[in-house]
Parts: C-alpha cells; sequence; structure tokens
C-alpha cells in the first residue's frame, strides 16, 4: 500500500497521473529542507569564525539532504502520521491532470523570467541581489563590503541565507560575471515548488488526496505569486522562501512532526527580520496544542530550532558590519523570549487554551499600556528606529487612525486579484463553522497570531503614510500567511469537496507520531 | 443531518474556492506571461540603468551612466546625501564598485582599499543623492 494514501489505492480505471504522488512529494520536500536545515547552519558558522565559504558547500549540503531524505523513506521511519477511519479516494486524474497544468504554465514563464535577467524589482535588486554578490563563494567576512561601514548597500544586516543560497549557486555557474543565466535567481521557482510540495504534503496527511490537489492548486493560483511585481515568483524577494518556512512550521505543528516544525521554525530568522517574530509565535502556538503524546517532543524541537537560529541570526548580525560576533541585546532579547515563552508554556500548558488565551490578551493588553506610557519617552530618544516605533505607539493607543487602519486592513485581506479569496474563506468559517478549525487548535493560534501581529505592525513600524505601508508591506506579510490559512482550511476543503462534512476522526484526528 | 444554512454555507465557500481558482486560471496568460515577456523584454532593451531609474528621470540615468563609462570595475565611487530613494540603487547598479561615503576619505585621498576613485578629468565623481534624483558632481 502506498504511504500516505490514506488507506486506499485507486481503482484501476482511475489511476493517477504520478503514482505515489504523496510518497514522492514527501521525499522531495524532505531532501529540500534537510538540504536547507544542514547548508544554513553550516553556512553561519563559517562565516561566523570568519573562515571563507567553500563553493563546494551548497552542493555537499543539499546531496546530504538527499542521502538522509533517501534513507530515512527506505528505513520507514514514520514519515507519516497515519489518519484514523475510512479511506478516502483517490484524486480523479482530471483534477490532477487541471493542477499540474496550471502548475506548469504559472511556473515556465516564472524561471524563464529567473534565469534572463537579474531581479527586476527593487528590494529584489538593490538588497538581495548585491549581497548574493557580496557572499559569493570564496567569500569572507573580510572584504571591505562588509568591514567597512561607509560602504554603502541596502540592507546590510538582514538576515543572510537567501543571499548565501544565491551566492552558492552562483558559484556553481562557472564565470559567475558573464553568465548569459542568472542561476542564482532559481531560487525562488525552487521554493515556489517546495511550498507546493509542502501544502500537498499537509494536505495528503490531513484530509486525502482529493484535497491535497485542491489546496496545492489554490496555493499556486494566487496571483501574487505569478504575476511579475514584489514578492513574485521570479522578483529576488524573501517573501516566499519565508512563505515556505511558515507553511512548513504550520505543517509540523498540525500532523506534530518534530522534525518539521523545527526545520520550519530554523528557517524562519534566518531568511528575513520578521521571521524571528514567526518562530516565536510559533513557539506560543504549542502553548494550545491539545494534550498528546507528540506535544512534549514537539516543544523541545520547536525550542532547540528557535534558540539556534537565534544565536546564529544573532552572532553573524554584528560579523556583517565588521564587528566581532557579541552577545548583543537584541541576541539576547530574542534568547529570552523564546526561552520565557517555553517557561510559560510548561507552566500553563494543562490549564485549558482558554485560560491560556486569556492570559495571553490580558498580558497584550498591559504590553500596550505600558507602551503607551513609554511612547513619550521612545518618540523623544534619538534613535530613529525608536522614534518610529513611539510614533507607532502613540498612532495604535490614540486611535486617530483607527478608520484607516481598519479600512486598509480590510482592503488588503480582500484584495481578490492579489491574494485571492483565501481570507474570506478563512472568516467565512471562522464565522459560520469554527469547527473545521477547533480541531487543530495550535495551528489556529498560530494563524491568528500572525495575522493580528502582522496588522499591527503596519501602524507600530510605519515609516511612511499608512495606505503605503499597506499596499506595500502588509500586502506581502498576507500573502507570506497565506499558504498557513490553506493549510488551516484543509477540513473544509475536504468537507466542499465530499459534499458534507466528514466524520470526526477523518478530517480532524491525526494520530500522533510514534 | 445537513441543514438549509449548511447547504447555503458549503455551497458559498465552494463558490468563494472556485472564484479563487478561476481568477488566478484567468490571469495566467496575461500577467505570468505576456506581462513578463514585456517587463523582461523591456530590461533587456532599456538595460538596467534605465529599468531601475527611468521614473528618476534623465539627470539619474545619466549619472550613474556616466560613472559607468568613465571607472574601471574595481574603484571606489563616492557618495554623499539623502540614501533612501533612487541611490539606493546605486551599489547594485555600480557593482563590482564599492559606493562609499564622501566623508569617510581624507581629503585629498585619491584610492581607497587599495581601489582608486572613479573620477573622469574634471575631478572625482560624487553622486549626490535626493528623494527623487541622482546628481552627479565633482570633488
Amino acid at each position: 500500500m502506498a504511504r500516505g494514501e490514506c488507506g486506499s489505492l485507486p481503482p484501476s480505471g482511475d489511476r493517477p497521473l504520478i503514482e505515489d504522488a504523496s510518497s514522492t512529494s514527501g521525499l522531495l520536500l524532505s531532501a529540500f529542507a534537510a538540504g536547507l536545515c544542514l547548508y544554513a547552519p553550516a553556512a553561519h558558522l563559517l562565516l561566523i569564525a570568519g573562515l571563507p565559504l567553500p563553493a563546494a558547500l551548497l552542493p555537499l549540503c543539499f546531496a546530504l539532504g538527499c542521502a538522509a531524505a533517501i534513507l530515512r523513506h527506505r528505513a520507514g521511519a514514520p514519515a507519516e502520521s497515519p489518519r484514523r477511519g475510512l479511506p478516502l479516494p483517490p484524486a480523479p486524474r482530471v483534477l490532477q491532470a487541471a493542477a499540474l497544468l496550471a502548475l506548469a504554465s504559472l511556473l515556465l514563464p516564472a524561471v524563464w523570467g529567473a534565469l534572463a535577467t537579474p531581479p527586476r524589482t527593487w528590494d529584489g535588486f538593490a538588497g538581495w541581489w548585491l549581497r548574493a554578490r557580496a557572499f559569493t563563494p570564496p567569500a569572507d567576512l573580510h572584504a571591505p563590503f562588509f568591514r567597512d561601514p561607509a560602504v554603502f548597500a541596502h540592507s546590510k544586516t538582514y538576515p543572510a541565507l537567501l543571499p548565501l543560497l544565491q551566492g552558492g549557486l552562483r558559484a556553481l555557474s562557472g564565470s559567475p560575471e558573464g553568465a548569459a543565466l542568472h542561476l542564482e535567481n532559481l531560487w525562488g521557482p525552487l521554493f515556489f515548488l517546495a511550498l507546493c510540495l509542502c501544502v500537498f504534503d499537509a494536505g495528503h496527511r490531513i484530509a486525502g488526496p482529493r484535497t491535497a490537489w485542491l489546496a496545492t492548486a489554490a496555493v499556486a493560483l494566487t496571483s501574487a505569486w505569478f504575476a511579475p511585481g514584489a514578492a513574485a515568483i521570479d522578483s529576488g524577494y524573501a517573501d516566499l522562501p519565508l512563505a515556505f518556512a511558515l507553511a512548513l512550521a504550520a505543517s509540523g505543528l498540525v500532523t506534530k512532526r518534530p522534525p518539521v516544525l523545527a526545520a520550519g521554525i530554523l528557517l524562519l530568522p534566518l531568511l528575513k527580520p520578521e521571521g524571528l517574530l514567526w518562530a516565536f509565535l510559533a513557539l506560543a502556538a504549542l502553548f494550545f496544542a491539545k494534550p498528546n503524546p507528540a506535544r512534549p517532543r514537539l516543544r523541545r524541537a520547536a525550542l532547540l530550532a528557535a534558540v539556534l537560529a537565534a544565536v546564529l541570526r544573532g552572532l553573524l548580525a554584528p560579523r556583517l558590519l565588521g564587528l566581532p560576533p557579541a552577545l548583543s541585546l537584541p541576541l539576547l532579547a530574542s534568547l529570552g523570549a523564546f526561552l520565557l515563552c517555553h517557561l510559560l508554556g510548561s507552566l500553563c500548558l494543562d490549564r485549558g487554551p482558554r485560560r491560556v488565551a486569556l492570559a495571553l490578551a490580558a498580558a497584550a493588553l498591559a504590553a500596550l499600556a505600558a507602551a503607551a506610557f513609554l511612547a513619550p519617552e521612545l518618540a523623544a530618544s534619538g534613535d530613529p528606529a525608536l522614534q518610529a516605533l513611539g510614533r507607532g505607539i502613540f498612532r495604535l493607543v490614540s486611535f486617530g487612525d483607527l478608520p484607516d487602519l481598519v479600512l486598509g486592513g480590510l482592503r488588503s485581506l480582500f484584495f481578490f486579484r492579489k491574494i485571492g479569496f483565501v481570507y474570506l474563506l478563512l472568516f467565512l468559517v471562522l464565522a459560520f463553522r469554527p469547527t473545521d478549525l477547533a480541531t487543530r487548535p495550535s495551528l489556529r493560534a498560530f494563524l491568528c497570531l500572525g495575522l493580528t501581529a502582522s496588522f499591527l505592525s503596519v501602524p507600530l513600524t510605519a515609516e511612511t503614510t499608512l495606505s503605503h505601508e499597506f499596499v506595500s508591506r502588509f500586502g506581502r506579510l498576507l500573502l507570506q500567511w497565506s499558504p498557513v490559512a490553506w493549510i488551516a482550511l484543509l477540513p473544509t476543503l475536504g468537507t466542499i469537496l465530499h459534499r458534507g462534512p466528514e466524520p470526526r476522526g477523518r478530517s480532524g484526528e491525526i494520530d500522533a507520531e510514534s | 443531518m445537513k441543514t438549509p444554512g449548511h447547504k447555503a454555507l458549503t455551497l458559498a465557500l465552494g463558490t468563494a474556492l472556485l472564484a479563487h481558482l478561476g481568477l488566478g486560471l484567468l490571469r495566467i496568460p496575461k500577467k505570468a506571461w505576456l506581462a513578463r515577456i514585456a517587463e523582461v523584454r523591456r530590461y533587456e532593451r532599456e538595460g538596467p540603468v534605465r529599468f531601475h531609474l527611468k521614473v528618476y528621470g534623465e539627470e539619474s540615468i545619466r549619472a550613474i551612466e556616466r560613472v559607468l563609462e568613465e571607472s574601471p570595475p574595481a574603484s571606489v565611487v563616492l557618495f554623499r546625501g539623502e540614501w533612501r530613494g533612487p541611490l539606493e540603487f546605486a551599489p547594485a547598479l555600480l557593482h563590482p564598485r564599492l559606493v562609499v561615503r564622501e566623508h569617510a576619505l581624507p581629503p585629498g585621498a585619491t584610492s581607497y582599499h587599495g581601489r582608486p576613485l572613479a573620477r573622469d578629468p574634471e575631478g572625482v565623481f560624487v553622486l549626490v543623492g535626493r528623494s527623487d534624483r541622482i546628481l552627479l558632481e565633482r570633488r
């Protein structure tokens, strides 16, 4: 029996286009994630130690990742969380063919667009592309680009994983400066494929093959990914890799697989600044997990990955400015937040999610009140970042911008041409079928916390007008979270496909990995 | 048992899902193909400098193009002024030249990090950043 096929083989007249699709997708996804999780710490540690990056590091890590995934697959490691209950029917060939055709028709032009030119977007070119040049092996941090603060480059201290990956791939293309094809831009299509595989894999485990194909098509057909512009597949932005890491963490949460959750949490802070907050939210979401045998292992894996990521990012950040690695205040603060979150979770895990939610809401209100008192001090400080934060807190607590905030938020959520209908579906489900989400409280908490934090970040960290922030930044944050929303919607999609509510224990319950 | 409300909700959810898939499919030819082909063709026709700086005017384009024409790749280009805005593109457009703050160099310096300063017969180039354009001055 094919693993992950929900206990059923397709009838001979309706054989799937791809034999054992879930197993193949799981293997590919594991290999890709393992390669990333080997390369990220290795490259960071070499740079922190002041050593040059060898060109062979990237292929070596991905070869090891592939080998590990294949060995694990062959050994019959618990790659699946078997679903209880009756088998669900396989996906019809027409659905598979349509999904594959749609995927190919939007991915092929993106691959061509990625290879044809350097990134054609602002951040993709001015920020990430330039840093990829600086990180191309045999790069080290002794170059003037890094050690001289007078050398100007955009976002020098941003998390380095994406430019490290781009630089690594660029070094493999032989003569990078004169290369006709911009191989380093292939990471966009690769992360997009990995994102699709991740949603497919989660869908297969949670809701069966039909729903998996449908959810994958829904994620792929989100216009903002394939239309040229900020955050598109070939834009060179880090939003797509971050969306993949978020989906990985969400998949690990919902299918109770510690390695998958840890991989997502490890990658998040190393990809984009907000990834550190998303990793924290993944830890906090575990507060809401139902008691089950996998929960302690999930919490340990999540904490270890978060601490490792915070240490790697925190130690590398000063090195990117030519300073020695040190225990900086941001590093200590993030480590403290992760450990405190874990400790609080240990104290209140078995006291019920409602009590935890009340405690969190009270803590958030207290933090807001404290921030309101601190706002004048921050606004009067000499640090531009603190001044901006002070202004943001003023903006939030004065309620003067409330109509603009609400309208801007709603407009972005329901900007169908860019993000599609995912958040409309989510709101319909939250309003009228909350039980669809209730079976996975940790995923629901992760998504709600993420969307709330994304929304609050707009007034708190706005550098320009609110309307510009909603268009330029909040839209991309919503895009990052959209695959998580699709994973949360999987039971609902299953219900729509199977024309009725699935019995409890079929869609909602997944056995913990043992 | 399925209630009328349940059926209506399932219908609404199904409609939203179909709308999502349909809208995505409808946008593939125009956005994934035509818009991308047009963008890549424009990039190839105009080159990176004009492609990225077109909205900031001819003055900005001429400033960067002049530096590219006159300076060797392993050189240093000085700048001052507002770095937020079009000047953010300068390090990537001028790569592998280093773009360095003017005040970091002592007066009379002719090289930095072992690289010569970008210049023409009239003097050492200094890019001046404004929020809406880049100017080229000489030191």
